[in-house]
């Protein structure tokens, strides 16, 4: 689909929106206007006018959704309050993996050949399975929609950063449809504190290959895609001492769909993904490598049951196999399979009512094993106004390094240890004499963990009262039990801890979304989106109602006692969210586009050293970042000119992710 | 000699008071603040190269009823060396330059403010042993909470007092400031010059006597 501007914007925005197809929300096609689910488009038009290339910068536009880097630098996103480790990230349904800190990074992904971007809040693991508590964000590629298709661009910017896209499409009648895309993407980095050795971002470079094919046939198609993504990077603290980061991934997968008859249908999906990241560290005297190896295969096989015009059941099969060899590991290698079954079905019970239900049962080898059933409603209350209601389980098992981690930091030598390892690892560090004191008992470190799990509630009001207003309000709470945490297991006789990981906290995040778009006249609308997040961790709660939390004003003073309302919330989690995007045609061939978020205050450490967030804990302060981009068409040409981060806003120490303003200009070239 | 004087004047002042209205006449409490307590240590792990040397170094020892840092091998209370805090009660634990313990000091870790611990919680007492510190070494299990990177600061965790029992048998409590020179307000690991505790205590002068 490609934004023509001898169209209204009024026709865009709003009437193509109600016709939107979305298949995320229940793995077949399905009309955006009637799902119960609270499910949001991020279309080929926003992304091609936001100029975004990467899938952190598209995301951070969206209300709701926040990119927050880890200790590591890696962007990972934020949904309903929920981390990154909580959300899944899939391509055309395939999951993304290479989540070395249970971030995963979403610089890593262009999206030059995404068609749109399909986002479901709230639990969705009665359809995926691990991971899908806070939401599941489905990136859909591009496919051809001309006998022949050809479009480039290049992209630079501050920081001498370029970016060079290729999209090639090609359908025939006789051989199917094939997509290629290369995307080439270069930056110098950025240095935010210039007083230590490193940058805050190195220099870097990646490429990404993709290539797609789809054949279709009378009561068959096929469909399978391959990706490839390389990166380096390289750190240098002296001439002496430096290093570089490789990182590869690549993703295979097929997909066969056949109909024996108008009413029942078979798919068969098949994927491989692979994600490898060596670091490389050399000085004048020592060479170190470290390593993080990990794959995935997934196959599920689903049966599609039209049982009359609007209802349909949809029964599911699947197999999954995970591999990690990484150092700091206590074993070389580490494998792990897993089967699931599920079934959907989408009703109506009046002509405007339908509803979903879902449920999953996963089958692990190595914890408890998950159901996870789900139940969605909408209803049509009038023309004007629908009304939406999901409840969902969701869990997320313990990942690897929640298991089998056996890191010791070289810096002040204390070590984390994974669960399933830990008493070993305390035995043998005792028979070396190297342990001080054992703080958990040996008896509290046997067992299993257990996965954690979620409970997300969705309440959503549509509301259009004439084709100029779409107001969108969503209530939700997320309430996840279990949560593994880390604590202090033992200390070494060189006084630091053993940490390890435990089944503790239960955590709450709830509040609401409200997303309205406004069409002022054919040349102009805009876009305005709030939400209000509150989230608590109960068991600080509950120490705070006890009386045990006390805090100081500074970090020289005597401590006083705290109570429940000095507490702040989970760890950088903002109250308020503002995003605003505004765009404008002056012409069928200019145009311009302005886009601001508001980020409210929100807390990094406890800085005061009684182990939750307070409001007598250092904050981050609010920000607003906003960007401007005017866009001049020339026949098959458009360029782009502009600013991001207009107004410069920087917080070194606490957003290395924001270099300050960038000014860059795009080409675009379409045949 | 500084005690024989206190044990003097304690005696007559107690003569004293009984002998002019027929009552016991108690010490004031000792309340104070230490500034600057320098606790350096040897070894532990290098910066850059992650090796681990044992640790190293004379104890800085403190003595409540002076209010003073002392270099006396039997008149002291609890001793600091980096962030390790040991007392003149119970055992060694055989760490290199450790002091033997020649008193019956013992300590315990109170819940509350400086105001609001009023009672000594006798059977909380506990001593040093060769199995550990009785204030348990590592951040978060005892007296400070360590803030990892980027920041990397030790901070004295708040609502932590730590009540003594002297070597001699009074009682004392002390809240932990800061670990950083001068006390900053705001402490940076990287410029500001760690192990120098700075404390507020009370110190109960008066024999037998367990509430402040």
């Amino acid at each position: 689909m490609t934004f023509s501007f001898s169209q209204s914007l009024k026709d865009t925005v709003l009437q193509n929106e109600l016709n939107e197809v979305i298949v995320t929300a229940t793995k077949t096609f399905r009309q955006l206007s009637n799902l119960p689910l609270p499910a949001k488009l991020i279309s080929k038009n926003e992304i091609d006018k936001s100029s975004s290339s990467r899938l952190s910068d598209i995301l951070d536009d969206q209300i709701g959704i926040f990119i927050v880097p880890d200790f590591g630098g890696a962007n990972g996103i934020q949904i309903q309050g929920l981390d990154s480790q909580y959300t899944l990230i899939l391509i055309d349904g395939y999951p993304l993996i290479g989540r070395q800190s249970g971030t995963l990074d979403l610089d890593r992904i262009s999206i030059g050949n995404i068609d749109k971007i399909e986002i479901i809040k709230g639990s969705s693991s009665s359809l995926y399975g691990t991971d899908a508590i806070g939401g599941v964000i489905n990136l859909i590629t591009s496919k051809a929609m001309d006998s022949i298709s050809f479009d480039i661009s290049s992209k630079i910017s501050s920081y001498s950063s370029k970016e060079y896209d290729l999209n090639f499409g090609r359908i025939s009648k006789e051989a199917g449809v094939l997509n290629a895309y290369f995307n080439l993407n270069h930056s110098d980095g950025y240095d935010l504190i210039k007083s230590d050795l490193l940058k805050t971002v190195e220099p870097f470079k990646n490429y990404t290959g993709f290539l797609r094919y789809n054949f279709e046939r009378e009561n068959w198609s096929f469909f399978s895609s391959i990706r490839i993504f390389n990166e380096e990077q390289d750190f240098r603290y002296n001439e002496e001492d430096f290093g570089i980061i490789a990182t590869t991934e690549n993703n295979l997968n097929s997909s066969l769909n056949y109909g024996i008859s108008d009413n029942l249908k078979f798919i068969l999906d098949n994927y491989y993904t692979q994600y490898n990241s060596d670091e490389n560290y050399l000085n004048s005297s020592s060479f170190e490598e470290s390593y993080f190896k990990q794959s995935l295969f997934k196959s599920e096989f689903r049966s599609i049951i039209n049982v009359d015009d609007k209802n349909k059941l949809t029964l599911g099969l699947g197999y999954n196999k995970e591999e990690l060899d990484r150092n700091n590991f206590y074993k070389k290698s580490i494998s792990q399979s897993s089967l699931n079954s599920f079934i959907q079905y989408e009703g109506f019970i009046f002509e405007n009512t339908n509803y979903i239900f879902g449920a999953r049962y996963d089958k692990h080898e190595q914890y408890k094993s998950e159901f996870s059933p789900s139940f969605s409603i909408r209803t049509q209350i009038n023309d004007l106004i629908n009304a939406k209601l999901s409840i969902g389980k969701g869990f997320k098992k313990p990942d690897f390094r929640q298991l089998y981690f056996n890191f010791s930091n070289s810096n002040s030598g204390y070590s984390v240890i994974g669960f399933n390892v830990a008493n070993e690892v305390i035995s043998n560090l005792r028979n070396l004499g190297q342990l001080a004191n054992l703080i958990i008992p040996e008896n509290e470190l046997t067992g299993n963990l257990t996965p954690e799990n979620s409970l997300s509630i969705n309440l959503g009001f549509n509301f259009k009262p004439n084709n100029n207003l779409l107001i969108d309000l969503n209530l939700f709470k997320n309430q996840i039990n279990n949560l593994i945490d880390y604590r202090v297991i033992a200390t070494k006789i060189n006084g630091q801890n053993i940490f390890s990981y435990y089944n503790l906290n239960k955590v709450i995040t709830q509040g609401f979304e409200i997303n309205s778009k406004i069409v002022l006249s054919n040349n102009f609308n805009f876009n305005i989106g709030y939400q209000f997040l509150l989230t608590r961790d109960v068991d600080a709660i509950n120490d705070l109602k006890e009386g045990k939390i006390y805090a100081r004003l500074s970090n020289n003073s005597s401590a006083f006692k705290i109570n429940k309302d000095d507490y702040y919330g989970l760890y950088n989690r903002s109250k308020n969210n503002i995003n605003l995007k505004l765009n404008y045609l002056f012409n069928d061939e200019l145009s311009l586009y302005f886009k601001s978020r508001f980020r409210s205050k929100y807390g990094l450490t406890d800085s005061n050293g009684n182990n939750l967030l307070d409001d007598y804990d250092k904050f981050v302060e609010s920000h607003i970042i906003s960007d401007l981009s005017i866009s001049q068409k020339f026949r098959k040409l458009n360029i782009t000119l502009g600013v991001d981060n207009l107004f410069n806003y920087t917080d070194p120490e606490n957003i290395p992710n924001y270099p300050g303003r960038i000014i860059y200009s795009k080409l675009s070239f379409k045949l | 000699m500084k005690n024989t004087i206190i044990y003097l004047l304690t005696i007559f002042l107690f003569i004293s008071s009984c002998s002019k209205d027929d009552e016991i006449k108690l010490l004031d409490i000792v309340s104070n603040k230490y500034e600057n307590l320098y606790a350096p240590q040897s070894g532990g792990v290098d910066q850059r190269t992650g090796q681990f040397t044992p640790i190293s170094g004379e104890f800085t020892k403190f003595n409540f009823s002076s209010g003073q840092i002392t270099s006396s091998d039997t008149e002291w209370d609890v001793a600091f060396r980096g962030t390790s805090i040991i007392i003149n009660g119970g055992k060694s634990l055989g760490t290199i330059d450790e002091p033997n313990r020649t008193g019956n000091a013992a300590v315990y870790i109170a819940n509350g403010t400086m105001t609001s611990i009023l009672e000594i919680d006798l059977p909380m007492f506990l001593q040093d042993s060769e199995s550990g510190y009785a204030i348990a070494t590592g951040g978060g299990n005892s007296w400070y909470t360590y803030q990892g990177p980027p920041v990397n600061l030790i901070t004295p965790t708040p609502g932590r007092i730590l009540v003594f029992r002297t070597f001699d048998g009074k009682y004392a409590k002390m809240e932990i400031l800061s670990y950083y020179k001068n006390a900053p307000e705001s402490p940076d690991a990287y410029t500001d010059e760690s192990r120098y505790y700075t404390f507020n205590y009370e110190y109960q002068p008066n024999e037998g006597i367990t509430n402040f």
